[in-house]
């Protein structure tokens, strides 16, 4: 596992599943921003802080692809990496597996940033700093 | 290939579905898809029951969704969804959301549909009378 990687582990919840006894496919992407918060959190920053300072995110496009289902109570692993750093925008690459590390879901999901008025910003760089290095810039 | 057939769907922003940003939590727009899919599925007569019947269903592989503006609480949302691909075994809904006071474009997708078994849940070839169906010729038998 390479240092840019987090690691989220959650079980899944009765309320998460659907009529086909499998978990819906709509929730790996509250999956998905469970794990893009805990590699914020890891990098040093929660993304509520990087709210407080006026750099916000919106998601401009999901993609996920399902490779197997996730059943209730079963133990899911999410792996999120940051892909790409742009000027005003930032992809995230995630991967979530089962206990028995078979792979369930790929995905990816792109963000702009905004600031709080909802206009597209430039990532300011303190921001632009703890995303591409690792390193914590808080100002 | 230009679709057969639009199924225009009508539903308003819950306030469930929004987030601290005072917008629409992204993921609810994959259920949106689904009340698109669902409604148009219905319209040709693939529906629970006739799955049921046939032992046929689908299951999702693929979801996409590109994000234009933001729906907010209380807003009329409209959904148009078509199919856009039918192939040997699989089929693609494409995915279009409006505001439909401003007509503003707010998202567009595609799922991917695998046709299984209804039992094992293995791939099978798209049955002769839902692919007529899913390229709009005509409406699969009660």
């Amino acid at each position: 596992m390479s240092s840019g990687e987090c690691i989220t582990r959650l079980r899944v919840r009765y309320a998460e599943t659907d009529a086909m006894g499998i978990v819906h496919h709509s929730h790996y992407a509250t999956w998905f921003e469970a794990g893009r918060s805990d590699l914020f959190r890891q990098k040093g920053l929660g993304y509520s802080d990087c709210e407080a300072r006026g750099a916000f995110f919106r998601v401009t496009e999901l993609f996920v692809r399902f490779s197997q289902p996730a059943r209730y109570d079963e133990e899911v692993v999410i792996c999120t990496r940051i892909s790409e750093v742009r000027s005003r925008g930032v992809t995230f690459w995630y991967e979530v597996r089962n206990s028995e590390n078979a792979l369930l879901v790929t995905g990816h999901t792109r963000h702009i940033c905004v600031n709080a008025s909802g206009e597209v910003q430039t990532i300011p760089g303190w921001l632009r700093q703890i995303l591409t290095g690792g390193q914590p810039g808080i100002p | 290939m230009t679709p057969a057939r639009i199924s225009e769907s009508a539903l308003r922003v819950r306030y469930a579905e929004t987030d601290a940003q005072g917008i629409v939590y992204y993921a609810n727009y994959f259920v949106w898809f689904e009340v698109g899919r669902v409604n148009y599925l219905r319209e040709i007569g693939f529906d629970f029951r006739w799955r049921e019947q046939e032992g046929v269903t689908f299951v999702i592989a693929e979801a996409r969704c590109k994000y234009r503006a933001s729906a907010r609480f209380d807003d009329r949302i409209g959904v148009r969804t078509w199919v856009s691909q039918v192939k040997q075994r699989s089929f693609v809904f494409s995915y279009e959301v409006r505001n439909q006071d401003t007509v503003a474009l707010l998202a567009e997708g595609e799922t991917v549909q695998v046709v299984v078994d209804a039992k094992t849940f293995k791939p099978i070839t798209i049955p002769p009378e839902l692919r007529r169906q899913l390229l709009g010729e005509g409406r699969l038998p009660p």
